[in-house]
């Protein structure tokens, strides 16, 4: 072989290695693209899935928590109006409103259920006693110049169950 | 006669032809290549699928590990709040109604 039959094979070899290469970059580049595209779409797909399963498990709990919760709050309830129909809670009527009328300096009015009204008119004088609706579960609510202090059942109850709540959460 | 030829037409005449044979191969390799760039093309695309499937594989297998540790963890949860319950539950009745009857 002449020097320039080797020069012009190696031309032609060269061009075809050449674009074999390029042809195999480009496969390799879609090749890679693809596999980028289904690993994204793998991650997307498990990652909901994780997610849907993690909140579906957080909601079992809470709906567990929440049962008991209900149920000792259920009780506790059932007590307070059983509590409604003894002497101790006029006793307990009685000591919110010195309290009150102690922390406040003064009295001038006092919010009750319908049904503790004669029972509230008994235990203060000089003050006036008036029906709120927002009470429900007994207690009262203390007024002066403005101020109140609120020693309702209800108030209670909420706070009760939000330091509840929290007690279950650290079970 | 082939003696008498002149060295440098001789060579001129050979690197025609060759030059001839390498345009020749070259559309050749183009022909062949389309059939060739598709045959590739599919084994590119098959190894791609199959590294996809496997990657898929292990991450089925590494999500339903970690679903089962939620689950365990939501077991667990849910009987330590039942034993709680059951061993506390009427002592924070008691607590709580304790609690809010006291005028302090």
């Amino acid at each position: 072989m002449t020097q320039i039959d080797g020069t012009i094979n190696n031309a032609e070899t060269n061009a075809i290695n050449n674009d074999k290469n390029k042809l195999e970059d480009q496969l390799l580049s879609e090749a890679y693209d693809m596999i980028q595209q289904g690993v994204f779409d793998i991650k997307s797909e498990m990652s909901r899935e994780l997610s849907m399963h993690k909140i579906e498990s957080k909601k079992e709990v809470y709906a567990e928590k929440e049962h008991y919760i209900e149920t000792v709050f259920a009780v506790v309830k059932k007590q307070l109006l059983n509590f409604r129909k003894t002497e101790s809670y006029i006793d307990y009527l009685a000591k919110c409103a010195a309290k009150a009328h102690e922390k406040l300096g003064g009295l001038t009015k006092i919010y009750v259920t319908r049904t503790d009204l004669e029972i509230m008119k008994r235990i203060v004088t000089g003050v006036e006693v008036k029906q709120d609706l927002r009470i429900m579960l007994g207690g009262i609510i203390a007024e002066n110049d403005g101020l109140t202090m609120d020693f309702t059942f209800d108030k209670k109850i909420r706070t009760e169950r939000e330091k509840f709540e929290q007690r279950i959460d650290e079970i | 006669m082939e003696k008498n030829k002149d060295p440098f037409v001789a060579s001129q005449a050979q690197a025609s032809e060759l030059f001839a044979n390498a345009q020749n191969n070259q559309v050749r390799f183009g022909v062949v290549s389309t059939a060739e760039i598709e045959q590739i093309r599919r084994e590119y695309i098959e190894r791609a699928q199959r590294r996809i499937d496997i990657y898929r594989e292990n991450e089925q297998e590494h999500l339903e590990n970690m679903m089962r540790e939620i689950d365990e963890q939501r077991v667990d949860k849910l009987r330590r709040i039942k034993v709680a319950y059951d061993s506390n539950g009427t002592q924070w009745i008691d607590e709580i109604f304790k609690s809010i009857i006291s005028a302090d």
